[in-house]
């Protein structure tokens, strides 16, 4: 987790430049590839469906950018399954994908009273699998711009 | 006046603190009527009283010739950078000048809670490592009953600040070494070094320096480097015996520190029995709180549980950190802290107003709580079931210490000074696997409680779980870890161990024997890692299957009265097992209700939600009027989100129009959808 990305993970394959601040990422598999910022944080393939999460930015660690892969299922099923709590509409954008927003809290720990958050769920139908782009945030804290241009630089392969 | 402290047991054990405390600790947040409560009448030990002896600058010097120190006595001074000069016979300052004989005696004398404060981190340490406060006197004394000196207070201040040092400077090393001579120094690795200083775990001062002025890496490796080694200098004091001990196997009481204390007289035993007891029934209704109170037995299978303490978890209730704390496992696993603070508040709230006053008055000593607690059984018992999935995560921590190495290694210096995630998230999965069991048992009371929407959470999606439970401890504890990042911490400390044993001879024995003991760290650490993933394999593969199958059907059943469109939510998360017959009978009713006038619109758009959701799956058809009846539901939502957006202001505001936007677009209201772009722009 401690590594950073720019210097840790599988990256340089991509052929482009990912642009200043910001790293290339390509799991083991190759199954996709993005450009994250390059001094996040980093978790890798922790279960259920998780391939790599992004924690940052480094001066708070605030936000986190989760990449997940769902076999068989469709964007109103998944919307269906997380939609506890407040859950937005999903809406469908002109470029293919899906989106929807949601409120909840986060657990009870370590003295800090729950926090609400806002999380927006990004999902990209490729073939039979479907990726849930995750973006975690306070709900008091502005949205930053990581997750749109990571959500953007996203492409599946295969 | 003897000093009893244990030198580099106890660095290591605030170096263990520094991050494993956290760990092992559950602050679950008390309700702010239960914290105003415990506010009340907090007796005398709260350092507010007047007359707090200052520092004494001059007067007559202190006679070493006439009344020398112990050697003790003496390491303590000499740690605290004064020196002796046994030539003129006096004890000198840290700036050269002779210190006052006033001022030797000031710091020898107790410290006193009544009128000074100590360093919150310090308290909980103290009271979870068997000191004990006198409340009457209002000192603290060591296990051994000796009283705890203000020198021996500066003197273990000091230790953790070096301990919290270590820990920024060694996670800036492991920043470091990603990372070549030229490379610039990333903005990231600042502002990391700065959220660690927020959180108490300061760079040394050049270091910070050199870390904010260094254009490349190789620039701010030197000193980093010089102070990391100086510090795990520092931490390896124990020379010889110390290095031995460590590279010898692990046992307690010789190379491997004695078990914490507990309980301190026959008052806390009587009382943690009682605890003992009701944690034993109320865990015990449940499946998984029976399986886990079976996995507490001594080597010959007898019952061995965690002894159960109540103790001042900070100085006053609601202090920063562990005022707030609701209960402590000790990193060896031999006994849980309930705050004293937390259990006052609740019993407090939960007489009538009229006798609060005065009860608080009464019960201002963890004595006579102690002694109320067990006249008033209804009362302990109703407080631990108000805190049961509190009370079976920090016994899972219990648990967890018992059965490996891991804790014992980083305890003995050999592993590094960790909080792995990987047991946070073991002990919420099993604190959410007891939730489970509730929910089966009653269902209202388990959905009423805050623990409700983190179950569902686990059940919709345990990788998304996983990740806000990460991030939640990011937030909060940046130096928080995995076993894959204690890895790398280790080789680092291996690294700079070769680097000190290149000085001499002697230091080239001391740390290849200390490289020994690293062995006995890796095995802990290769074992704990490959023992979580066992476990979250096995839970993934069975436990959580289970659960959504059981849990779908607790709610579907709970809701199809009342609330049919969260029923129908239930029978379409993952792993429920419902017929279609049942999803199109849920789906009729909940658009009957739906049709119904008035109500509460955004609990109306949410259920909108959730049938929207299940006709896209295309299972049924929509009745005819359904369109009409969405565009209302979702319009009266924008229009309530807006009324909310124009009574609030900053990123609160902008979340409410952005809610709006999301329903006027679920409704394909273009009137509205022009009214928020114009609000928008005449915000900017």
């Amino acid at each position: 987790m401690r590594a950073l990305l720019a210097a840790a993970l599988l990256l340089a394959a991509c052929a482009k430049d990912p642009g200043p601040g910001k790293a290339g990422y390509e799991p083991r598999d190759a199954a996709f590839a993005l450009a994250a910022p390059a001094d996040w944080r980093v978790t890798e393939d922790q279960g259920e469906g998780h391939r790599v999460s992004f924690f940052g930015p480094p001066g708070s660690y605030a936000e986190s950018i989760g990449v997940y892969r769902y076999e068989a299922t469709t964007p109103e099923a998944y919307r269906a399954a997380r939609a506890g709590g407040s859950a937005g509409p999903l809406t469908a954008r002109p470029d293919g994908r899906f989106e929807f927003s949601a409120r909840s809290l986060t657990p009870e720990m370590h003295g800090r009273p729950p926090e609400e958050v806002t999380v927006r769920h990004v999902l990209v139908p490729a073939g039979s699998v479907l990726w849930a782009l995750v973006y975690t945030r306070p709900s008091s804290r502005p949205a930053g711009i990581a997750f749109d241009e990571l959500a953007a630089s996203f492409k599946p392969k295969g | 006046m003897p000093l009893r402290f244990a030198g580099p047991l106890l660095a290591a054990l605030f170096a263990a603190s520094a991050r494993a405390h956290p760990g092992h600790v559950h602050l679950r947040p008390l309700p702010q009527e239960q914290v105003q409560a415990a506010q009340q009448d907090m007796g005398r030990c709260v350092g507010r009283e007047p007359g707090a002896p200052a520092r004494v600058a001059a007067g007559e010097p202190y006679d070493l010739k006439k009344s020398p120190l112990a050697a003790e006595e003496r390491a303590a001074w000499e740690k605290l950078d004064y020196r002796a000069d046994e030539k003129a016979g006096r004890l000198l300052n840290p700036d050269g000048s002779p210190v006052p004989a006033a001022e030797v005696e000031r710091l020898r004398a107790p410290f006193d809670a009544a009128k000074e404060e100590l360093d919150a981190n310090l308290w909980a340490w103290l009271v979870t490592s068997g000191y004990r406060l006198d409340e009457k006197a209002c000192r603290f004394k060591d296990p051994s009953g000796a009283p705890f000196t203000r020198l021996a207070g500066l003197t273990f201040a000091l230790e953790m600040k070096k301990a919290f040092e270590h820990s920024a400077l060694e996670d800036l090393r492991a920043g470091l070494s990603k990372l070549k001579p030229g490379d610039p120094v990333p903005d990231g690795l600042r502002e990391r070094a700065a959220l660690l200083e927020k959180q108490g775990l300061a760079l040394p001062p050049a270091v910070k320096k050199a870390l904010q002025g260094a254009a490349k890496a190789g620039d701010v490796t030197g000193p980093a480097d010089d102070a990391y080694a100086a510090s795990t200098r520092l931490f390896d004091q124990a020379g010889w015996h110390g290095a031995l001990s460590a590279a010898s196997p692990a046992i307690r009481g010789l190379t491997e520190a004695a078990k914490l204390p507990t309980y301190a007289d026959d008052p806390e035993r009587r009382l943690g029995a009682a605890l003992t007891g009701d944690i034993a029934a109320v865990l015990g209704e449940t499946p998984s709180g029976r399986e886990l109170l079976g996995r507490f037995k001594d080597k010959s299978g007898k019952p061995d549980m965690p002894a159960v303490l109540m103790l001042k978890l900070s100085q006053r209730a609601g202090d920063a950190g562990y005022g707030q704390a609701g209960a402590v496992a000790s990193p060896d696993g031999g006994h849980l802290t309930l705050n004293f603070w937390a259990v006052r508040g609740a019993a407090l709230t939960a007489v009538p107003e009229a006798e609060r006053k005065a009860l608080a008055k009464r019960l201002s000593t963890p004595e006579a709580l102690g002694d109320w607690l067990l006249a008033h059984p209804e009362a302990r018992r109703a407080f631990v079931r108000e805190v049961d999935t509190t009370v079976f995560h920090e016994l899972t921590h219990c648990w967890q210490a018992r059965r490996g190495r891991f804790e014992v290694e980083m305890l003995r210096g050999n592993a590094p000074q960790v909080n792995p995630l990987e047991k946070e998230h073991e002990a919420y999965r099993a604190q959410l696997m007891y939730f489970h069991d509730k929910l089966k048992a009653d269902p209202a009371g388990a959905i009423a409680s805050p623990e409700f929407q983190t179950y569902q959470a686990l059940l919709a999606d345990y990788g998304q779980y996983k990740e806000s439970i990460t991030r939640t401890y990011m937030t909060t504890f940046p130096g928080s870890s995995d076993f894959k990042t204690a890895a790398e911490l280790q080789k680092e400390r291996r690294r700079i161990s070769e680097r000190l044993g290149r000085s001499d001879w002697a230091e080239w024995g001391r740390q290849a024997l200390r490289r020994v003991g690293f062995q006995w760290g890796d095995a802990a650490l290769r074992s704990a890692a490959e023992d979580s993933r066992a476990r979250e394999q096995a839970f993934e593969a069975a436990d959580l299957p289970r659960m959504r199958r059981e849990g779908t059907g607790v709610l579907v059943g709970h809701f199809a009265k009342d609330r049919p469109a969260f029923a129908l939510a239930a029978a379409r998360m993952r792993g429920a097992e419902t017929t279609k017959e049942q999803r199109v009978a849920l789906f009729e009713q909940a658009v009957a209700e739906l049709r119904k006038p008035g109500g509460d619109a955004e609990r109306r758009a949410q259920d909108m939600g959730h049938l929207a959701g299940y006709l896209n799956e295309r299972e049924t058809d929509g009745p005819a009027d359904f369109s009409a009846l969405q565009r209302k539901v979702y319009t009266d939502a924008a229009n309530l989100y807006l009324a909310r957006a124009d009574k609030a202001e900053g990123a609160e505001r902008a979340r409410w129009v952005e809610w709006a936007e999301a329903y006027a677009k679920g409704a394909d209201d273009k009137a509205l959808l022009a009214d928020i772009a114009r609000r928008r722009e005449k915000a900017k």
